[in-house]
């Protein structure tokens, strides 16, 4: 029994690899954006992690002493080792499912564009991409020396071939590629046509692409990865995919490198592709080995791994300055912890309770006792890297409890004889759920309690399995929640709409669905900009769900790697091609 | 006897169709499904639908038990939302990584328990008793993460004598003897805490058994006729003490296959246990049924087993 | 057949008068006499005093947090530390034996009563009973716990029960989930204790079918109830915290000692703050070790081959 029934205890664990999974998603980056991302705020390392230094500067902590390296790690001369959570061994970009097999894809294959640190785009498969004056027709020009690794050339046809995958009524992966609007893909689904005529291939080189309906992250959209369709397509037929997805361990794609073993559970071999057109990378071999939580810093110390994702926490900075040799960048999570609402409900349709409980509550409390000074309390739905991120006008909502009490007096909840608020002989009492696999429940559940009861508020909590939450939520059966969401790179979201598949509160303001309509269909980035400020500004003022946190995430890495640009936007795996060892 | 086995092997089929129902039942109970349990946050509603059709999960329940059943009895068992390849694949790709410790440490565990056992239960409140005692409850008052935690820190990190986890080291590139030399320095960490966590219940019913078995008549007869100690205690009284033991092997037989969660977890070591736990937060449900029949089919061979093992340790009980 | 039975009853009843002592207080004097047993129950019951009433005396409280006294060292103000919410360690640790000792004592109960009694039932009667009740227990046994108990734990959620009622459910699944092994051991040990020449007598002597289960054949399988019972009441104490993440258990902060364990999960808190994890570890280890050593007394006390000391 207690073999069994233990198991529970990794749930917590096993929940961080899916919540990262979330993080993983491809799509959608604005075509062009300002730089005002913060990167690199160097720090001595002798300070202390927890000194306010380091908390504003959310970038790099070099290492100190590279003499105390060990030599398991220098000796390794040709060969970069990364730590990370097992992938799954869908090596293929169309139908990975989590973070770490993207890692896998993003070596392997190449894109028609590719991330830069600020979250922009830089050509990469793709020597030049025109755009029409309707902003209907994309035209592709791939590169002329552009090869996949085993030495045939890229060509629109493989593009056209990986897009006929996409559109396949089969297809089963992350992307909804329907949502594209290229013109037929929609008949290629059904199967009523066995072409696609927005997808031109003019020539070997050059592909255009028409769609009847554009948005702002439509150009991302189209720039996918490209399958050779040679390797792929030998046994595809439309309607079915399988045979593609029979090749997922052992992918072929034209990045620089590529992959020579799957181990499942234990590593993945790769090799440098001599073929790849942004030249042969430095480091002729790679290994992903897998690692967990509670033995990365290990792997580190001892030099078996050069690079991995640490949870950050003053304990574990401390830890892996105190060895040295290690390096590291910290990052803000391109995400954000939140305490979701019920809109609907008479307790919260108010704007003014939810005011006051954001007053009411201290956050800044709840975020130090968890991460220190290594996450931010937010107050809009937006990661602070972001380019539509603002802080203009935004209301910082400052621990306050008188002025939650008088919110809740004007709202028309008084005091009753118990202490405990009343409106129309109800009593205001919250049942509020949360993941319990999340660590800032731990500090959230007793300060929140404590906090709402001087309000007046009687808070019940349970904790509960995520996806219980969930649907909970989409049943609409709930009052309060605690979750996170991950974002991606473009402030377009269905989170914060009336008719959002993802309005998890029950959330409706017109003027907000408005702007977000108009955020989408804007290509302009300043535009764009004032459009998400009004947006965030409403969010601001409404408080749809209260916004607790934005935490950050590590790369450790060994010091004898140089030459990283890595960001929130920018994984490593972008640099692993480029960055050099240390002569020893 | 043959007659017993035949009966119960018969017994067997309603008893899985009863486990598949109810199992069944559970997965369309438990709250979410894969597509929720993604949690894409630019999911549209119908995308989540043509995903929901694509895996089969628009259909009615009843249609897709059927569905479900009679695939299994062809030998399919579905493909994985997860991994996306077949279900029987994905288990035969993990389990016998989990197979190798556990029946390493199971082994390592019954001939440790049983000595220590015996050996305790002879010299009861002697010392070396008090000490299997204390160390017996000192192992089970932690949980299992925290005792592999330990491990790692003390014998892997500090002094060096065994690898931090995995089952291979990074980039090794052997075959034949040099692989096996690796995989078995890296098994030796998480089978040396697998045994130290199942030797101790182990070692206490095999010392309650022999305490009882000692003080019956018969042995007390065979000391007596002045045998050899030894020969009185694993000739005479250690098979009647067996009883117990008879049972627990029975019930381990699916923890064999099971994989250990939690240290699989803390060693890295790429078992059955962890894709399972996975199955089952992203609500992966061929795999997580797939893999539930599996043990089931197990579970009732182990039991059944043990109760034809109870025959030959004791005549007395007659199968019937 | 009526009249012959109550006969033997009667005489049996006339034998007890004789009789200057009855089983049970020959059992009760052996216990007492049994150092290490009454150092058991000692313990047990200091422990039981020191959650329940100990809190009663602490300068803080349950809710109470503070974020700059974090992971403390033991000191003067907190005894055992404080933890990384600035919480005191001491009292937490009463007020989680207060749940820990509750559930792995009342769950290991549950599981006992219920496969002492069916395990017994299976093996003595055999044939349709013993066929039903195993297959039973087989399905048990296959069934997946996991996806169980987070459905529970979504009805229960669903159904608005108040959390903190929840870890009565809690023991109830703890125990119902547990009861198989025991009862296939108890069962195995009836279907030789059977075979065995004193069922004869008692066949012979034509007891009823109750007599012979519960005052002949049980007392024998006591050794093996209370293995099973010492290594499930820490099993309960450990499984408790495990199930709180789906709804079923405490919620935080309420304390057990199996979460108090499980907030020190990375070998940094391991290392550097020992007091965090030592005292509920401790305190489980301390339970289960006195649990036990009353477990052996209790049986030296019972059973009827030993000779009066």
């Amino acid at each position: 029994m207690k073999k069994r029934l233990s198991l529970m205890l990794v749930t917590l664990m096993a929940f961080g690899s899916i919540l990262a999974a979330c993080g993983g998603n491809e799509e959608a980056a604005p075509a062009a954006a300002p730089t005002e991302n913060s990167t690199t705020g160097e720090t001595g390392a002798e300070e202390s992690a927890a000194t306010e230094e380091v908390n504003k500067a959310n970038g790099i902590i070099e290492a100190t002493d590279m003499s105390m390296n060990p030599a398991t790690a220098t000796s390794r001369t040709d060969t970069i080792v990364v730590g990370m959570t097992a992938p799954q061994g869908i090596f293929n970009p169309l139908f990975y499912t989590t973070a770490y097999d993207n890692y896998v894809n993003q070596v392997v294959f190449s894109a028609m564009m590719k991330v830069k640190a600020d979250g922009t785009y830089e050509n990469d498969l793709a020597e030049s991409i025109d755009i029409s004056e309707d902003n209907l027709t994309y035209t592709f020009h791939i590169r002329d020396d552009a090869q996949f690794s085993d030495g045939t050339p890229v060509t629109a046809n493989d593009y056209l071939f990986t897009m006929k995958v996409y559109m396949d009524a089969t297809y089963d992966g992350p992307s909804d590629p329907l949502s594209w609007n290229i013109v037929g893909s929609e008949e290629y689904n059904k199967g009523t046509s066995s072409e696609i005529p927005g997808i031109k291939v003019i020539d070997d080189k050059t592909v255009e692409v028409t769609v009847s309906e554009y948005s702002a992250i439509t150009l991302p959209e189209l720039s996918i990865y490209v399958l050779p369709e040679a390797y792929y397509g030998k046994d595809y037929k439309q309607g079915d995919v399988t045979s593609v997805k029979a090749l997922n361990a052992e992918p072929v794609g034209s990045g620089p490198y590529k992959l020579t073993g799957y181990t499942p559970g234990q590593e993945v071999n790769f090799e440098a592709n001599e073929n790849y057109y942004g030249g042969t990378p430095k480091t002729p071999k790679l290994i992903y080995r897998t690692t967990t939580d509670n033995t990365n810093m290990a792997m580190l110390q001892s030099g078996e791994t050069d690079l991995d994702n640490v949870t950050v926490s003053e304990d574990n900075v401390e830890e892996l300055q105190g060895l040295g040799f290690v390096e590291m960048h910290v990052l803000p999570n391109l995400g954000y912890g939140y305490i979701g609402m019920n809109n609907e409900s008479p307790l919260f349709s108010d704007k003014k309770v939810r005011q006051a409980l954001t007053y009411g509550l201290n956050r800044a409390e709840v975020v130090e006792a968890i991460y220190g000074p290594y996450a931010e309390v937010i107050n809009i739905p937006e990661s602070t890297v972001s380019w539509a991120y603002t802080e203009e006008d935004i209301n910082p909502y400052e621990y306050d409890p008188e002025q939650a009490k008088a919110l809740l007096e004007e709202a028309g909840w008084v005091e009753g004889s118990d202490g405990i608020r009343e409106k129309d002989g109800k009593k205001f009492k919250i049942n509020f759920s949360a993941t319990a696999d999340n660590p800032v429940i731990d500090a959230l559940i007793p300060i929140m309690t404590e906090n709402y009861r001087e309000l007046g508020i009687e808070l019940v909590t349970e904790t509960l399995d995520f996806n219980a939450i969930m649907e909970n939520v989409k049943a609409e059966n709930y009052e309060m929640f605690f979750a996170a969401w991950g974002l991606t790179p473009d402030p377009d979201s269905t989170v914060y709409i009336s008719e959002g598949a993802q309005n998890n509160n029950n959330y409706s303001n017109p003027e907000v669905d408005k702007l977000m309509k108009e955020g989408k269909k804007e290509l302009d980035l300043e535009k764009r900009k004032a459009i998400y400020a009004d947006v965030y500004k409403l969010l601001n003022e409404d408080m749809p769900a209260i916004f607790l946190y934005q935490r950050t995430n590590m790369n450790a890495i060994n010091g004898r790697l140089d030459g990283w640009d890595i960001s929130s936007y920018k994984e490593f795996t972008y640099s692993l091609d480029t960055v050099t060892m240390e002569a020893q | 006897m043959s007659q017993f086995i035949i009966r119960r092997l018969l017994q067997m089929i309603p008893t899985l169709i009863g486990i598949s129902i109810i199992v069944f039942i559970i997965s369309q109970l438990v709250p979410g499904d894969y597509i929720t349990a993604t949690q894409n946050p630019n999911m549209t509603a119908e995308r989540a639908d043509q995903l929901r059709a694509i895996y089969g999960l628009d259909k009615p329940p009843v249609q897709q038990y059927f569905v479900w059943v009679k695939n299994m009895l062809t030998g399919n068992l579905g493909e994985s939302f997860q991994h996306k390849m077949p279900v029987t694949e994905v288990i035969s790709t993990y389990v016998w990584n989990s197979f190798v410790i556990a029946f390493v440490s199971s082994l390592l565990s019954w001939i440790i328990a049983a000595f220590v056992g015996v050996f305790s239960a002879q010299y009861q409140y002697s010392w070396f008793d008090k000490m299997v005692t204390l160390l017996v409850f000192l192992c089970m008052s932690l949980p299992s993460f925290f005792i592999g935690l330990l491990a790692i820190k003390y014998l892997a990190l500090d002094l060096k004598l065994f690898p931090i986890g995995g089952m291979t080291t990074a980039g090794l590139n052997a075959g034949g003897w040099a692989y096996i030399k690796d995989v078995a320095q890296h098994m030796l960490l998480p089978v040396t805490v697998l045994t130290v966590l199942s030797v101790g219940s182990l070692t206490r019913y095999f010392r309650t058994g022999m305490l009882e078995v000692i003080r019956q008549d018969y042995i007390r007869t065979a000391r007596a006729k002045g045998l050899k100690e030894h020969t009185v205690i694993f000739k005479h009284a250690f098979r009647n003490a067996l009883l117990p033991a008879i049972t627990l092997l029975g019930l381990e037989l699916p923890t064999l296959f099971g994989g250990a969660m939690i240290l699989e977890q803390v060693f890295t070591w790429p078992g059955i246990g962890q894709i399972y736990l996975a199955s089952l937060n992203m609500r992966d449900y061929p795999l997580m049924l797939g893999f539930t029949m599996f043990l089931a089919v197990l579970t009732l061979i182990g039991n059944l087993i043990s109760d034809i093992l109870y025959g030959v340790a004791d005549p007395r009980i007659r199968l019937k | 057949m009526e009249q012959p039975l109550n006969r033997t009853e009667q005489l049996q009843e006339q034998l007890k008068l004789v009789k200057v002592e009855s089983p049970w207080k020959i059992a009760f004097r052996r216990f007492a006499r049994n150092k290490l047993a009454v150092i058991g129950l000692t313990i047990l019951v200091l422990m039981f005093l020191l959650c329940f009433i100990g809190p009663l005396f602490s300068p803080y409280t349950l809710m109470q947090t503070n974020i700059p006294g974090k992971n403390q060292a033991p000191n003067a103000t907190h005894w055992l530390g404080t933890d990384k919410l600035g919480r005191d360690i001491l009292l937490r640790m009463m007020l989680a034996g207060r749940i820990s000792l509750t559930v792995g004592i009342v769950a290991t109960a549950i599981a006992v009563a219920i496969g002492v009694t069916l395990g017994a039932v299976a093996g003595f009667y055999r044939k349709f009973a013993d066929t039903l009740i195993m297959r039973i227990a087989d399905i048990f046994l296959a069934l997946p716990s996991l996806p169980i108990l987070i459905t529970l734990g979504a009805i229960l959620s669903d159904l608005k029960v108040n959390p903190s009622q929840r870890i009565y459910f809690l023991m109830l699944i703890i125990g119902v989930l547990g009861w198989v092994s025991l009862a296939r051991l108890v069962r195995s040990q009836i279907l030789t204790l059977r075979e065995q020449e004193f069922m004869q007598a008692t066949e012979a002597l034509g007891l009823r079918d109750n007599r012979k289960i519960f005052r002949h054949l049980m007392p024998n399988t006591i050794p093996i109830i209370i293995v099973s019972a010492t290594l499930g009441v820490a099993g309960a104490i450990i499984t408790e915290s495990a199930l709180s993440f789906l709804g079923l258990g405490v919620v935080p902060p309420t304390p057990s000692w199996g979460n108090m364990i499980n907030a020190a999960n990375n070998l940094v808190d391991f290392r550097k703050r020992p007091w965090i994890w030592i005292p509920p570890g401790f305190c489980i280890l301390i339970t289960v070790t006195a649990i036990n050593l009353i477990g052996d007394g209790l049986r030296d006390a019972l059973d009827p081959k030993m000779k009066t000391r």
